[in-house]
């Protein structure tokens, strides 16, 4: 096709160096790998995106996608799965925050997610590690707020793993502790707030293209405040008109289809561990975790990890793994 | 007609020699007014010509009606990025003036929308901003730069209650945009509401433990901090958390996933073949 050159009528000699580029590249070849792996990514990314996506959402899809790479994608070398799964770590180590963990502890949507990564997830850290911190930065020297932060949060990681996570369609994270946290008064206060938070600056980039709008290559004399102020009527007037967007927020499907790995893939290591009398991958993190603090041990002493949960192993069908992550991969 | 390449509006009433020297429609409207050939050429000319009068039932609008047109229709303006002077121009003024009965002659000119009608928009659609924005409890705080069309930079400070909204726009001009400098210039654009610590009612409390620690969160002005992982801004938002401004910061986390997919696209040797497309194309 590039020999014929039927892009110019008159035609130009191509150079050989193109055609070394495309032999070299095999992009078909590349691209039918790496496919199905950028379309997971990029489905993530708009899930991000969204204005109500709640800060859970960060490490329960990042869970989701390791998972995904270590059961998923035969197609892709086992070194350069395991390379992915390394830089997933390496960037939430980079730009997180613990606070984004106690985040995904307070969604119950996103339960059977902190079992899904069982070795350090940021840098020397596990999941309960960084949620540990964040509560120790939370309180700082009020002891009282700790505990009571502590308590509550037993209390309420019970309810949920009793309740094998929720189901369905839940509302908004921040919604369902307002309506169903009253047992857990002190981390209501937190939780609502913790995960209303933002997890992405789309709305920064979002109103750039208003800006396009009042100031452009033909339009483009206008004094600095003037550009300011119209700049900030037009994006705040269309804002104004959707404000009440955590009580319209519908989790995506890409969300629920994370979950549903997850779920498959933590049922099928306690199968493993069960049927060989020892931990598989992917076990819980609270099985293993040797951090020590009480209320690790307390998860522990609940066995939150296959006891609480809803599925057996006998419950998956062979090959139900592979069948959950070709849903992942469809369209 | 055309006259040395120039248009020229001629009067064609038979008989009559006038015709303008620059095309402008407002002279010759007034000649054709004026013109008795004219006149008695077509004879409902002058009717179709003159503002429509008002009806004898409806009283004439006041000025502070007249003044709610003008800043709805500046606003309508602003919000479909029209030019300020779009409507400063004997034409739409004359439509204006047909459509509304000879009341409402459209929202000014360009200063009067630019200057006054701008202000009052841009005031009464922020107060309602600050008061969706101070309801909102676990805002986020996001910033974010821009080299626009002239081309200079400008910063953007939005808060999230969880929809963005702009609080406001900041330039460094000269100085680097270094964390300290953008920092300042974050905190000293920001409505002083925002920038001070909330006072913390019991309602606001629920029934949580009494904590100063826990007051001490409520009333942060902001919870979270997010920007890109440019290396000024993780400074940025790291001192912000520093200076009390927030709780915590983080990274954008679509950007996140955005390197995860370069990291992809390396290891896969996509990005060869994107490479060799491109070359190919160019």
């Amino acid at each position: 096709m590039i020999a014929a050159n039927r892009h110019n009528t008159t035609g130009f000699d191509v150079p050989d160096s193109v055609f070394l580029a495309v032999d070299q590249a095999t992009p078909a070849s590349s691209a039918a790998v790496a496919a199905p792996v950028l379309r997971i990514l990029f489905r993530m990314s708009a899930s991000l995106e969204a204005d109500a996506s709640p800060l859970s959402a960060v490490v329960g899809l990042l869970s989701g996608f390791v998972v995904a790479l270590r059961t998923g994608f035969p197609e892709l070398p086992e070194s350069t799965r395991s390379y992915l799964v390394d830089r997933v770590h390496a960037q939430l180590a980079s730009f997180g925050d613990p606070h984004v963990v106690l985040a995904l502890f307070l969604n119950p949507f996103f339960a059977l997610c902190r079992h899904a990564d069982d070795g350090a997830l940021w840098g020397t850290r596990t999941l309960a590690g960084h949620r540990d911190a964040a509560i120790e930065r939370l309180a700082g020297d009020d002891v009282a707020f700790r505990n009571a932060v502590i308590g509550d949060l037993g209390g309420y990681i019970t309810h949920v793993d009793s309740a094998a996570g929720v189901d369905g369609s839940p509302p908004h994270p921040a919604t369902w502790w307002r309506l169903y946290g009253d047992s857990w008064p002190t981390l209501q206060v937190v939780a609502t707030r913790l995960l209303s938070l933002a997890c992405s600056s789309a709305g920064s980039e979002r109103s750039f293209k208003t800006l396009s709008v009042v100031l452009s290559r033909t339009c483009n004399r206008t004094h600095n405040a003037h550009v300011d102020r119209q700049w900030s009527v037009v994006f705040n007037s269309r804002q104004l008109n959707r404000v009440n967007a955590v009580a319209m927020y519908q989790r995506s499907r890409k969300e629920k289809e994370v979950v549903g790995l997850v779920r498959v893939a933590v049922a099928a290591a306690a199968a493993g561990a069960r049927a060989g009398g020892a931990p598989a991958g992917g076990a819980p993190a609270a099985e293993g975790d040797d951090d020590g603090d009480d209320y690790d041990e307390r998860d522990e002493d609940r066995g939150s990890g296959d006891e609480g949960g809803a599925l057996e192993a006998e419950d998956i069908e062979p090959g139900a793994v592979d069948g959950e992550v070709n849903i992942l991969l469809a369209d | 007609m055309e006259v040395n390449r120039r248009l020229r509006l001629s009067c064609a009433a038979p008989g009559c020699s006038y015709h303008a020297r620059v095309a402008n429609i407002t002279r010759a409207t007034a000649h054709l007014l004026a013109c008795p050939l004219a006149k008695h050429t077509w004879p409902g000319l002058a009717a179709a010509l003159s503002p429509r009068r008002l009806s004898d039932n409806k009283p004439p609008p006041s000025y502070a009606e007249i003044a709610t047109w003008a800043e709805q229709c500046a606003a309508l303006m602003f919000q479909s990025g029209l030019a300020f002077g779009t409507f400063d121009n004997p034409r739409w003024r004359a439509f204006f003036l047909n459509i509304s009965g000879g009341r409402f002659s459209g929202p000014g000119d360009c200063r009067a929308v630019g200057g006054s009608l701008l202000q009052s928009v841009f005031d009464r659609v922020f107060a309602q901003v600050l008061a969706v924005v101070a309801a909102h409890h676990g805002r986020t705080l996001t910033c974010d730069g821009i080299t626009d069309a002239n081309p200079r930079g400008a910063y953007n400070v939005i808060a999230c209650a969880p929809v963005p909204f702009i609080m406001s726009v900041f330039r460094l001009g000269v100085n680097l945009s270094t964390a300290e400098n953008l920092l300042n210039g974050l905190v000293s654009s920001l409505p002083q509401p925002l920038t001070e610590p909330q006072p913390v009612s019991a309602l606001l409390r629920g029934r949580a433990i009494p904590s100063a620690r826990l007051d001490a969160l409520l009333g942060s002005p902001f919870w979270a901090t997010v920007t890109d992982n440019a290396s000024n801004m993780v400074l940025m938002r790291n001192k912000a958390v520093e200076s009390g401004l927030c709780i915590m910061a983080y990274g954008c986390f679509s950007h996140v996933v955005n390197l995860l997919a370069e990291d992809v696209s390396k290891q896969s040797g996509l990005h060869l073949g994107i490479k060799s497309a491109v070359t190919v194309f160019e």
